[in-house]
C-alpha cells in the first residue's frame, strides 16, 4: 500500500494536478456551437459586407481552433510537452508548405 | 498497462478466453498483432511481387502482347500502391509492434485497443483496394493517382477503389504511429532515456511523427478525388476553376515524407544488426539520431522535386534541388557510421549479416542517383524515364527490403521461437541481391537511352531489347529467391530447431526474454543502466537484467472483437460509397445501394461498436505473482 501511494505521488508530481472535471469542456462546446451557428447568420444575413464576414469568420475560427487546443487538448494544462512539440512541429512544416506555395511556386 | 495496483486486483480479474481464430481476431496482444502485420504485409507484398513479374514478361520482348495496355496500367498501378502502403509499411509495423516494446521495457504498446484497429483498418483498406481486380478493374493511373487521368475516367470504379481504400488503410497507418509516437514516449522503462533508447526504436519515433504529419495531407488528398470523383466536386477540374497541380503538391507533401517513412526503419534495422554481428557498439550513436532527426525534418522540405517539369519556375526548382541535395549530407553521415562500425569489428557473415552489409553500398548507388536526379536542369532529361524507376527501386529494393530482408532474419527466432535455415538463407540472399542488380542496374541506362516508364510496349530497334530481356530474367531471379524464402519458413516452421533467447548475442533487451516472448514481455520491469542495456550487462558479468520492480501482479488487457467489427463497418460503408450511384441491373442490389443503406449499415457497426466500446468498461484481468512462479517451475 504504502509503495502504491508513493508511486500515485510520484506520478501527480509529474503530470501536474488532475484536470478539473468537464465544466470547461461544457462552456466550451457550447460556445463553440452558439459561434457556428453566428458564422451561419453572419454569411445569410446580406446586409453585412463581405469582407466584413470574411474577416468575422476568421476571428471566429480562431477562437474555435484555440478552444480546441488548450481546452479538449490539453494544452493549457501542464505535463504536455510532448504534444507542444509535436502540434509546434507540425504548425512548423504546415507554415513551410503555405509559405513555399505562397511566395515560391504558386506564380 | 504497466500499471499493477494491487488494490485494483480484486476489481479487474475477468479474463477472457478465445482459443483458434477468435484468439487472433480478437488479440490485442502486441505480439500478435506483430505477427498479424507481418502475415498480411507478405500476402501483400507476394501478391505485388507477383504483379512485377507479370510486367517485366509483357517487357521482356519488344512488341510483346501478354497483357493489354489496360491490364499494363492497372499491374503498374496496383504493384506500386501495394507495395508501397500494403507490403513494405505493414512488414515494418510488424516489427515494430513486436519489437519496439521489448527494446524499451514495457509490457506492451500504450493503446493496445487502438493498436488492433489500426492492424484490422489496414488489412480491411488493404482488401477493399484489392477486391478491385474481380469487380469490374484495378486502379489505373499510377500509384500517384494524377488527376485528369484519375478523376475523369469514370467509366469503371477503379480509382474510387484507390481512394476509398487508401483512406480506410491510411487510418490504420496513422492510429498505429500515434501508438508508437507515445509507447515511446511514456513506457520506457525506468533508466531508458532518450540517449539510450536503441536505434530502431529511434527510427520507429522519427517514422512515426513523419507518419502523424504526411498521411494526414494524403487523407486530405484523398478525400478531394473522392469528392471530385463521387460528389461531383471540381477541386481538379480547371473548367470549373480548380486545379489538378493542386493535387500534386499535397500528394508529393505526403509522397516525399513517405518515402523516408519506408527508408527510415530500414536505416534503424542496419544500426541493429550490423552492430551485433560485428560485436561492437554503434560508431557515433548520437550523430545517428541527429542524422535520423535531420532526414526526417528535411523530408518535409523537398517535396517539389517531384515536380521539377511541371512549371514552377527556376528560382522554386532551384531552391528544391539545394534543399534536396542537402538531404545527402545526414545520410553520409550514417553510411559512414556504418561502416566505421564495421571497422575492425569481428565480423559474422550470417544471412541477416549479408542483407545489412550489401545494403550499404546498394543503397548509397540510389542515394547518388537521387542527388543526379535531384539537380533540376539534368532532371528535364530524366524525368518519367526509366533512369527514375532504376533509382526508386534501388533506394525501396535496396534499402527498405534489404532491411526487412536482414530483420526477418534478425528477428525472426524472436516473433516465432525457431532459426530459419542459414543455409537456404544465403542461397537467398545471393540469388535475390543478384538478380535485383540485373534488374535494376541497366534500367538507369535504359532510361538514359530515352525509355519512358509506364509505357506497356516498345519497338525493336531502339536499343533496349536486349536490356529489356536482361532485366526480366533478373526479376525472375529475385522471384526464385524469394521462393527459397518461402521454403526456408516452410521448412522452420516444420523442422527448424527450437530458438534459445539470446541466439545472436544481441546487445538490446528483446534478448533478455524467452523466444518467442511471454504473453507479459517482462516478469519484473527491468532497471536500464546504459546504452545496448543487455551488452552492458553481460560485460558487467550479470546473466539478465537487473529488476526495478518486486514481483507484483500484472495488469493485462482482454481481448475485443471490436477493433474488427470497426473495421468491418467501414469496409462495408467504403462499399457502399462506390457503388452508391452504379446501376447493378438488379432491383434488390440497386436498391441496398443506391439508396445508401449499405453506407447507413456500414456506418451503424462502426459508430454502434464505438458506443459498444464507450459504454462497457473492460478493466482486463490480472496475471498473479503465484501463476509467474509456476511458470517459472
Amino acid at each position: 500500500m504504502q509503495q502504491n501511494e508513493e508511486v500515485v505521488q510520484r506520478q501527480k508530481v509529474k503530470t501536474g494536478p488532475a484536470h478539473e472535471g468537464s465544466k470547461n469542456h461544457l462552456i466550451t462546446f457550447g460556445v463553440s456551437i452558439a459561434l457556428t451557428f453566428l458564422a451561419f447568420a453572419a454569411v445569410a444575413n446580406e446586409s453585412l459586407s463581405s469582407s466584413f464576414v470574411v474577416f468575422l469568420l476568421c476571428i471566429m475560427a480562431l477562437v474555435q481552433a484555440l478552444f480546441q487546443l488548450f481546452f479538449w487538448m490539453h494544452m493549457k494544462d501542464k505535463g504536455h510537452g510532448y504534444a507542444k512539440l509535436f502540434l509546434f512541429g507540425g504548425f512548423l512544416v504546415a507554415m513551410f508548405g503555405f509559405a513555399s506555395a505562397l511566395f515560391w511556386i504558386w506564380w | 498497462m504497466a500499471h499493477s495496483h494491487a488494490t485494483h486486483a480484486t476489481h479487474a480479474n475477468t479474463k477472457k478466453n478465445y482459443t483458434g481464430i477468435m484468439d487472433w481476431i480478437t488479440t490485442v496482444d502486441h505480439k500478435k498483432i506483430g505477427i498479424l502485420y507481418f502475415g498480411a504485409g507478405l500476402f501483400f507484398f507476394l501478391l505485388a511481387g507477383v504483379e512485377a513479374l507479370l510486367l517485366r514478361i509483357q517487357l521482356m520482348f519488344p512488341m510483346n502482347d501478354f497483357v493489354s495496355a489496360q491490364t499494363f496500367n492497372e499491374l503498374f498501378t496496383m504493384h506500386g500502391t501495394t507495395m508501397l502502403f500494403l507490403a513494405a509499411l505493414p512488414l515494418f509495423y510488424g516489427y515494430m509492434n513486436y519489437i519496439i516494446p521489448l527494446q524499451i521495457g514495457a509490457r506492451d504498446v500504450a493503446f493496445p485497443f487502438l493498436n488492433a484497429l489500426g492492424l484490422w483498418t489496414f488489412i480491411f483498406g488493404g482488401i477493399l483496394l484489392n477486391l478491385s481486380w474481380f469487380l469490374g478493374g484495378a486502379p489505373d493511373g499510377g500509384w500517384t493517382g494524377y488527376p485528369t487521368l484519375s478523376t475523369f475516367n469514370t467509366a469503371h470504379q477503379g480509382m474510387d477503389f484507390y481512394s476509398i481504400g487508401l483512406q480506410i488503410a491510411g487510418i490504420g497507418t496513422l492510429v498505429g504511429a500515434i501508438n508508437f509516437l507515445v509507447t515511446i514516449i511514456n513506457m520506457r522503462a525506468p533508466g531508458m532515456s532518450f540517449m539510450r533508447l536503441p536505434l530502431f526504436t529511434w527510427a520507429t519515433f522519427i517514422t512515426s511523427a513523419l507518419i502523424l504529419f504526411a498521411f494526414t495531407a494524403l487523407a486530405i488528398d484523398l478525400i478531394f478525388m473522392t469528392f471530385d470523383r463521387l460528389f461531383s466536386a471540381r477541386f481538379f477540374d480547371v473548367a470549373y476553376g480548380g486545379n489538378p497541380i493542386l493535387w500534386q503538391h499535397i500528394f508529393w507533401i505526403f509522397g516525399h515524407p513517405e518515402v523516408y517513412i519506408l527508408i527510415l526503419p530500414a536505416f534503424g534495422i542496419m544500426s541493429e544488426v550490423i552492430p551485433t554481428f560485428s560485436r561492437k557498439r554503434l560508431f557515433g550513436y548520437s550523430s545517428m539520431v541527429f542524422a535520423l532527426a535531420l532526414i526526417g525534418f528535411l523530408g518535409f522540405m523537398v517535396w517539389a522535386h517531384h515536380m521539377f517539369t511541371v512549371g514552377m519556375g527556376a528560382f522554386a526548382n532551384a531552391l528544391f534541388a539545394i534543399a534536396t541535395m542537402l538531404i545527402a549530407v545526414p545520410t553520409g553521415i550514417k553510411v559512414f557510421n556504418w561502416l566505421l562500425t564495421m571497422w575492425g569489428g569481428s565480423i559474422r557473415f550470417t544471412t541477416a549479416s549479408l542483407f545489412a552489409i550489401s545494403f550499404v553500398p546498394t543503397f548509397v548507388m540510389g542515394g547518388v542517383t537521387g542527388v543526379m536526379l535531384a539537380s533540376a536542369p539534368a532532371d528535364y532529361q530524366y524525368h518519367d524515364t526509366y533512369f527514375v524507376v532504376a533509382h526508386f527501386h534501388y533506394v525501396i529494393v535496396g534499402g527498405s527490403v534489404f532491411g526487412i530482408f536482414a530483420a526477418l532474419f534478425y528477428w525472426w527466432p524472436k516473433m516465432f521461437g525457431k532459426m530459419l535455415n542459414e543455409t537456404l538463407g544465403k542461397w537467398f540472399f545471393w540469388i535475390f541481391s543478384i538478380g535485383f542488380h540485373l534488374t535494376f542496374f541497366v534500367q538507369h541506362f535504359l532510361g538514359l537511352d530515352g525509355m519512358p516508364r509506364r509505357v506497356y510496349t516498345y519497338l525493336p530497334g531502339q536499343g533496349w531489347d536486349l536490356s529489356n530481356l536482361v532485366s526480366s530474367i533478373g526479376a525472375y531471379m529475385m522471384g526464385i529467391g524469394v521462393i527459397l524464402l518461402l521454403i526456408n519458413v516452410v521448412y522452420t516452421i516444420r523442422k527448424g530447431p527450437d530458438a534459445p533467447a539470446d541466439p545472436w548475442d544481441g546487445r538490446t533487451m528483446e534478448w533478455t526474454v524467452s523466444s518467442p516472448s511471454p504473453l507479459y514481455n517482462f516478469k519484473q520491469t527491468p532497471l536500464v543502466r546504459g546504452l545496448d542495456a543487455f551488452w552492458k550487462e553481460k560485460m558487467d558479468g550479470n546473466k539478465g537484467m537487473t529488476p526495478a520492480e518486486p514481483l507484483q501482479p500484472i495488469h493485462m488487457p482482454n481481448g475485443s472483437i471490436l477493433p474488427f467489427l470497426m473495421s468491418l463497418g467501414l469496409f462495408i460503408a467504403g462499399f457502399g460509397f462506390i457503388y452508391k450511384d452504379y446501376d447493378f441491373n438488379n432491383a434488390l442490389m440497386n436498391g441496398l445501394f443506391n439508396n445508401y443503406i449499405v453506407i447507413y449499415a456500414g456506418l451503424l457497426m462502426l459508430f454502434g461498436s464505438m458506443a459498444t466500446r464507450c459504454l462497457i468498461d473492460d478493466p482486463g484481468y490480472y496475471i498473479q505473482p503465484e501463476e509467474l512462479k509456476e511458470e517459472e517451475a
